[in-house]
C-alpha cells in the first residue's frame, strides 16, 4: 500500500469513538457513584472502590488493606460467615475482590435487577464488620498461603519485590501489598479493626455500575442504602514524596530457580496525579506524550522493541515497555527483557538504552505516530466490549483522584500529541538519576 | 435492539431463556460459517477454527503450537514487519491461539469499510501464504525453549505437565503441547509449512464471527478470510481415551515452600451423555468459593489458598482435576481430608440444599456467559468446533434445571473413580506418600 493510502486511513478521533454517556452522583455522606448504561444484555457489574491500599500502609502492617479484604467476605452484624457469598451465587452472580497499591476495590456481576441487593450486601459490610479472633486467624493462614503461593515460590515475583524495594527509597510504592512475610505474620485483630474503622466509610469510597440500568433508578437504590452510613473524618494521608536520587541504582539477583536471565529498568516519571500548575510540575501533554512514547516501543506487533530488538535478528527473546500514567503517586516506566542465547545483560542493556537515545535524538516520524494514534482509538472502541474493564477504568480514575471523565478525552489529549512532544518527553524524563537496573540471574556473573 | 432484552421481555420466568440468534451461513467451499449480529459497537471478531490443535503433533511435540505462534508474522509477499505496519495502521488486531484439540487465527476490526477491507485483506493472505520466515522461526523456536526452562522452576506447570503424560500415555493428549528440549530442537521450518500445508485447509476450517454487521457481509467477510484456502482433507480423528484400572501416584521432588497437589482422572468429551450431571455435580463439589472442597480446605481449615475441582470437556475425554497447593508441613494432612471429601461426595451425593444453589448459580449467571462479543465468540468457537446443536446455550439452562440429586450421585459413582486417579505431588522430599 503507497504511504499516503495509509496516512489517510487515520481516524477522525473525536468522530468515531463517541464514548458512552456516564452519569455521577455525590450522595450527601460523600459517597460518589458513577453508572454507565450498556444494554447489550441485561446484567450489570457492580464494583465498589475504596481509596486505601498498599501505599496507605506503613513498617509494620504492610499487607493489612489485603488482609482486611479478605475478612470482608466474613461475618457481618446481619450476616453470618458465608451468607454474603451464598446469596450472590444463588442468584447467579460472581464476585470478588482485588487490591492494589492504591485501592481495594469488591465486585459483582450479575442480572441487573440484583443491583439492589448488592447495594443492600455492599452497604452491610461497609459500616457492619465484625472480626472473629478464629476466622481472623484462619485467613491469615490463608494469606500465608497465597503469598507462598504467589511470590515465595514464584522466583520472577520474589525478585520483582525486591527490585520495587530496591528502586523506591521513601515511597510507599517500594512495599509489597500482599505484605512482607513478617508483618502477616504478627498481624494483630485490633490493627486490623482500626484499618478498617479508619478507611471503609462512605466518603472514601466510590461506587461504580456499568450495565443494563437506569442512573436515576440507582441513585434512589444508593440514597436508601449506602447513602444511611454516616460519614467519617478520614485519617490524614500524610504525603511520602520519593527522596530525589543521586545516580544510577543498580542490583543483581541471583537466583538459581531463575532458569533464564532476564533485564528490568525502571526509571521514575511523573503522572496525571503530578499534574499542576507548581514549579517543577508536568504539563498535562507531558503525560500523553510518555504514553505514545510507551505505544512507540511497544504497542504492538509494529513497535519499535519487537522490530527492533527480538525480530530481525535481535539481541531479545521479549522485550517490552510500560508506563503506569494514573498511580496515586510518582510511578515508573518500566523496560523488561530477555536476552537471546549468547547475549549478555549488558548487552540488552545496551540494546534498550540505545532505543531510548534514539527517540531522543530524533522525533518519531509522521507515518509511525499515526499508526499508533489509530491503535489508541481502535483500541477504544474494542474496549467498550467489557463492561467490567468499563467500570475498571472510572473506578481506578476516581481512586487515585483523577476525574473519570479523563477516560473520556483520552483519545483527543493522545491525538493532539506531537512528533516534538515525544522526543521533549524522552529528553526530559530518561537520564540514569531516576533509574534502578536490575540484572536477573541464575548464577553470579564470572567476570 | 439489544441482544437479550427482548426475548426475556417474552418469557416470565426467572431463568432466562434467551439466548442469541446464531445463524449457520456457509462459504462457497462449504466452510462452515457461525455468525452473530452484534450491532452495538462498531467492531466485528472474525476467527476462523482449524482442527489443528497439539493434538496434531504426532511425531513432533510443540510443532502446532510453533505453527501457531507464527501465523500471521508476515506473508509469501510481504515481510513481518511491513505486515505488521501495514494491518496495526488499520487499527485491526491479529492473534492466533493453540488449544489441545484447535488452533484459531483471530481479527478484530472496526467495521467501516475503508479499515476493514484493507485489514481482511491482509489477514487473509496471511493465513494462506505465511511466510514462516527462517529468521522468526528461530525466534519462536528459541522462546519456547525458553519458556521450558522456565517451567522448570514453577512447581503449578511441572504438576501439569506431569499429570498429562500419565493421564493420557500414548495418546496426543499426553505429549507437552510446548515440546521438549529434544522435539523444539529437532523442529525444521519444513515441518512447520507442512504443518499448515496439511491443516490449515478449508475442510478442517470453522469460521466464527461477531459483530456489527449484516448477514451478507458476515459471509462476504468469511468469504474473504478463507475463500483461498485449499480444499484439503479433515484432520483425523482424535482416538478415545482408555479407561484407567491402577491407582499411581508420583511424587516429585522440589525445593518450595508449598506442596503442589493434583488428583485427575479422564473426563468428558463435549458429548459426554453424563455432561449435566457431571459438570452441575462438580459445581457443588470445588467449582465456587461456596464449594464443598472450597469450604472444607479453605474455609475451615486455612489449608490452601486456591483449591477447585473442574471438568475440561474436550473432543474427546478431557481431564477430571482436582488442585490445591499447601504449606509442604500440611501435605499428609490435606491428601487425607481432599480423599475424604471427595469419597464421601461420590457416595453420598449433593445434599438438596446444595444442588438447588448450584443450579441457581448456573441458570441465574447464564446472561454473563454470553455478555460480551468476545465471550460469544469463544461459545461459538465451542459449538462449531464440536458439532453441538446450534440451540446449545438456549437449551443450557433447561438441562440444568432437570439435574436431579440422584442423577448427580448416579454419575459420580459411574465415572469418577478416586481408587483409579492419578495423584501427582510436587514438592520436597520429606513428604514422600
Amino acid at each position: 500500500m503507497p504511504l499516503l493510502l495509509l496516512l489517510m486511513i487515520v481516524l477522525s478521533a473525536s468522530a468515531y469513538a463517541a464514548p458512552p454517556a456516564a452519569t455521577e452522583y455525590k450522595l450527601s455522606n460523600g459517597l460518589r457513584l458513577i453508572v454507565q448504561e450498556d444494554h447489550r444484555a441485561p446484567v450489570a457489574v457492580v464494583q465498589v472502590w475504596y481509596r486505601v491500599g498498599g501505599s496507605h500502609e506503613h513498617d509494620g502492617i504492610t499487607g493489612i488493606s489485603h488482609v482486611l479484604e479478605h475478612l470482608m467476605f466474613k461475618r457481618t452484624r446481619h450476616l453470618a460467615t458465608g451468607e454474603f457469598s451464598r446469596r450472590v451465587a444463588e442468584r447467579g452472580g460472581t464476585e470478588n475482590a482485588f487490591t492494589a497499591p492504591d485501592y481495594t476495590a469488591y465486585f459483582q456481576q450479575w442480572a441487573a435487577s440484583n443491583v439492589a441487593e448488592s447495594f443492600r450486601l455492599e452497604a452491610e459490610r461497609m459500616q457492619h464488620l465484625l472480626l472473629d479472633p478464629e476466622e481472623v486467624a484462619n485467613e491469615l493462614k490463608v494469606i500465608r498461603e497465597e503469598r507462598r503461593l504467589r511470590t515465595d515460590d514464584d522466583p520472577g515475583a520474589a525478585a520483582f519485590e525486591q527490585i520495587l524495594a530496591a528502586t523506591w527509597q521513601t515511597s510507599p510504592y517500594r512495599q509489597p501489598v500482599i505484605g512482607w512475610a513478617a508483618d502477616i505474620e504478627q498481624m494483630q485483630l485490633e490493627e486490623i479493626r482500626d484499618w478498617y474503622v479508619r478507611h471503609y466509610a462512605p466518603n472514601n469510597a466510590a461506587v461504580v455500575v456499568v450495565g443494563d440500568v437506569k442512573p436515576e433508578a440507582l441513585r434512589t437504590l444508593a440514597e436508601e442504602t449506602f447513602g444511611k452510613i454516616p460519614a467519617r473524618a478520614l485519617p490524614l494521608a500524610k504525603a511520602r514524596p520519593e527522596v530525589p536520587q543521586q545516580g544510577l541504582k543498580r542490583l543483581e539477583i541471583i537466583d538459581p530457580r531463575l532458569r533464564v536471565p532476564s533485564l528490568m529498568m525502571n526509571y521514575k516519571v511523573p503522572g496525571l496525579t503530578q499534574v499542576g500548575p507548581g514549579e517543577g510540575a508536568p504539563a498535562e501533554w507531558e503525560i500523553y506524550a510518555l504514553e505514545v512514547l510507551a505505544a512507540l516501543l511497544d504497542g504492538g506487533a509494529s513497535a519499535r522493541l519487537p522490530r527492533a530488538l527480538v525480530r530481525n535478528g535481535g539481541p531479545a527473546l521479549s522485550a517490552s515497555a510500560s508506563y503506569a500514567a494514573s498511580s496515586r503517586l510518582m510511578d515508573l516506566f518500566c523496560f523488561e527483557g530477555i536476552p537471546r542465547e549468547g547475549v549478555s545483560l549488558a548487552q540488552l542493556e545496551k540494546a534498550f538504552r540505545a532505543q531510548i537515545a534514539r527517540v531522543q535524538e530524533s522525533p518519531p516520524d509522521a507515518q509511525e505516530l499515526a499508526r499508533i494514534k489509530t491503535g489508541v482509538i481502535a483500541e477504544s472502541i474494542y474496549q467498550r466490549d467489557s463492561p467490567f474493564g468499563q467500570a475498571m477504568l472510572i473506578g481506578s480514575l476516581i481512586a487515585v483522584g483523577l476525574d473519570w471523565r479523563l477516560k473520556d478525552t483520552y483519545v483527543d489529549d493522545i491525538d493532539a500529541i506531537t512528533p516534538a512532544q515525544v522526543q521533549a518527553v524522552a529528553r526530559k524524563y530518561f537520564h540514569d538519576d531516576v533509574a534502578t537496573i536490575a540484572w536477573l540471574m541464575p548464577e553470579a556473573r564470572h567476570d | 435492539m439489544t441482544r437479550l432484552l427482548l426475548l426475556c421481555a417474552l418469557l416470565t420466568s426467572l431463568a432466562c431463556h434467551a439466548h442469541p440468534d446464531i445463524q449457520r451461513l456457509e462459504t462457497k467451499a462449504g466452510v462452515p460459517v457461525l455468525f452473530v449480529a452484534a450491532p452495538e459497537i462498531p467492531m466485528f471478531i472474525a476467527r476462523v477454527v482449524f482442527a489443528a490443535g497439539s493434538a496434531q503433533d504426532g511425531e513432533r511435540p510443540g510443532l502446532a503450537t510453533l505453527t501457531g505462534a507464527l501465523m500471521g508474522e508476515g506473508t509469501v509477499r510481504l515481510g513481518t514487519d511491513d505486515l505488521h505496519a501495514r494491518l496495526e495502521a488499520t487499527g485491526a488486531r491479529l492473534n492466533t491461539g493453540v488449544e489441545r484439540d484447535l488452533a484459531w487465527f483471530s481479527l478484530k476490526s472496526l467495521t467501516r469499510r475503508k479499515y476493514a477491507e484493507p485489514a481482511l485483506a491482509l489477514a487473509s493472505e496471511a493465513l494462506v501464504q505465511p511466510r514462516f520466515d527462517a529468521t522468526d522461526f528461530k525466534l519462536v523456536q528459541a522462546q519456547m525453549q525458553a519458556s521450558l526452562k522456565q517451567q522448570e522452576s514453577a512447581p503449578a506447570a511441572l504438576a501439569a505437565l506431569a499429570m498429562e503424560s500419565l493421564l493420557y500415555p500414548g495418546h496426543p493428549y499426553g505429549q507437552p503441547a510446548g515440546g521438549t528440549e529434544v522435539s523444539l530442537a529437532a523442529l525444521r521450518r519444513e515441518h512447520v509449512q507442512d504443518f499448515h500445508r496439511r491443516f490449515y485447509v478449508a475442510a478442517n476450517a470453522l469460521v466464527v464471527l461477531v459483530g456489527d454487521l449484516s448477514q451478507t457481509e458476515a459471509l462476504r467477510i468469511a468469504e474473504s478470510l478463507v475463500g483461498k484456502l485449499p480444499p484439503g482433507t479433515r484432520a483425523p480423528k482424535i482416538p478415545e481415551v482408555p479407561a484407567r484400572s491402577e491407582p499411581l501416584v508420583h511424587h516429585i521432588p522440589f525445593q518450595s515452600a508449598q506442596t503442589h497437589l493434583s488428583l485427575a482422572q479422564p473426563g468428558i468429551s463435549r458429548h459426554d451423555p453424563d455432561y449435566f450431571p457431571l459438570v452441575v455435580g462438580n459445581h457443588v463439589l470445588g467449582a465456587t468459593a461456596v464449594s464443598l472442597l472450597f469450604q472444607e480446605i479453605r474455609e475451615k481449615r486455612g489449608l490452601s489458598y486456591s483449591v477447585s475441582s473442574h471438568f475440561s470437556p474436550m473432543a474427546v475425554a478431557g481431564p477430571f482435576e482436582i488442585s490445591l497447593q499447601t504449606d509442604q508441613a500440611n501435605t499428609a494432612k490435606v491428601r487425607k481430608i481432599l480423599r475424604e471429601t471427595v469419597a464421601r461426595y461420590i457416595a453420598e451425593g449433593p445434599d438438596e440444599a446444595a444442588l438447588v444453589a448450584a443450579r441457581d448459580n448456573l441458570i441465574g449467571g447464564f446472561p454473563l456467559r454470553i455478555d460480551t462479543n468476545r465471550k460469544l465468540t469463544d461459545y461459538l468457537t465451542m459449538i462449531g468446533f464440536h458439532d453441538l446443536p446450534l440451540d446449545w446455550l438456549d437449551r443450557y439452562p433447561e438441562a440444568v434445571a432437570k439435574v436431579s440429586a440422584q442423577e448427580v450421585r448416579d454419575a459420580f459413582q459411574r465415572r469418577i473413580r478416586l481408587d483409579t486417579m492419578v495423584e501427582v505431588l510436587v514438592g520436597p522430599v520429606a513428604q514422600e506418600p
